[in-house]
């Protein structure tokens, strides 16, 4: 097994112990996606401070919410200590720049941006000795 | 009494003598330990508005923080800092990156805020385990780290946050 694949399982086996929710410091609470392996959740702000979000709904839906004042804003968050001791980090998509939590495994990987679906190559750079080794083994193995 | 969150304090950096105050958030860009906590949950703590100018063209700017250790007799140990929320714009992004001077030592200080800091790597860690190594601190010991704010250009206004976090162990 290679330490990418073992990383992954161990992954696994951490996102089956995370809390089914957790509240972040401006005291929102996030629940555990399963399908993206990463905490979400909203809060409300008014709809003129968040026109970006409007373009990326289709037009019906975007007629529909006009009428509407506020606008959910999402908020994600990795896994975190002590669920898993595995480093994750924000990659930006290139395209959108929306952020996209990536596992250290997922190095040298392509991965789909969440918001707007771009294929992005997974590049992560740190200055942690701990984690530049995790790396320098991934390119290895 | 083992160590509270309050007993870490995130301080501004001040260009003059330690524990100078820093009545400018503007002006954290390297220097000495501050008198000035960065006051927590607050719109603007860390800089003023960026611009509509700045925001179409496009802006990166950075700060120098320092976090110290106010308990009285404790080591805070092996704390990680790391990003626990990015921003919440799509349009912008914060990466953050320790100082290369060792713990209690002045750090660099740039020119302006459009300035990088020399040989400072920048990540955006984004759990306990990737987090940024602030090493050990004992009883008013600090250590300074850099913060990076990229806005994209042609950003839409919006209310922005984002959270750093810290972490470390304590003895009871």
């Amino acid at each position: 097994m290679t330490l990418r694949q073992k990383l992954q399982e161990q992954f696994q086996s951490d996102l089956a112990k995370a809390p089914e929710s957790i509240t972040n410091k401006n005291g929102i609470e996030l629940h555990l996606d399963k399908n993206q392996q990463i905490y979400v959740g909203y809060d409300k702000i008014p709809r003129k401070w968040a026109l970006k979000l409007t373009k990326k709904i289709p037009l019906l839906f975007d007629f529909l919410l006009q009428s509407r004042f506020w606008v959910d804003r999402e908020w994600i968050a990795a896994i975190q200590f002590p669920a898993t001791n595995i480093p994750i980090f924000y990659e930006y998509c290139k395209k959108c720049k929306a952020p996209n939590i990536v596992g250290i495994w997922q190095q040298n990987t392509k991965i789909s941006c969440r918001m707007c679906g771009k294929q992005n190559l997974v590049d992560i750079k740190s200055s942690l000795k701990s984690i530049q080794e995790i790396l320098e083994r991934l390119d290895i193995g | 009494m083992p160590i509270a969150d309050t007993d870490i304090e995130h301080r501004y950096s001040v260009d003059g003598s330690f524990e100078d105050p820093q009545p400018d958030k503007d002006d954290s860009l390297g220097g000495e330990l501050s008198a000035t906590e960065i006051p927590d949950d607050t719109l603007n703590n860390d800089m003023s508005d960026i611009t509509s100018a700045e925001a179409a063209a496009g802006v990166t700017k950075y700060r120098g923080w320092m976090y110290v250790n106010k308990h009285a007799s404790l080591t805070y140990i092996g704390p990680k800092m790391w990003i626990e929320s990015q921003t919440s714009s799509a349009d912008t992004s914060v990466a953050i990156g320790m100082a290369v001077e060792a713990k209690n030592l002045p750090i660099e200080v740039i020119t302006n805020e459009l300035t990088p800091p020399s040989t400072v790597v920048f990540s955006t860690p984004a759990n306990f385990a990737a987090g940024l190594a602030v090493g050990d601190l004992d009883p008013d010991d600090y250590k300074g780290h850099w913060l990076k704010y990229i806005v994209t250009a042609g950003a839409n206004a919006v209310v922005d946050t984002y959270t750093l976090a810290i972490r470390g162990d304590t003895n009871p």
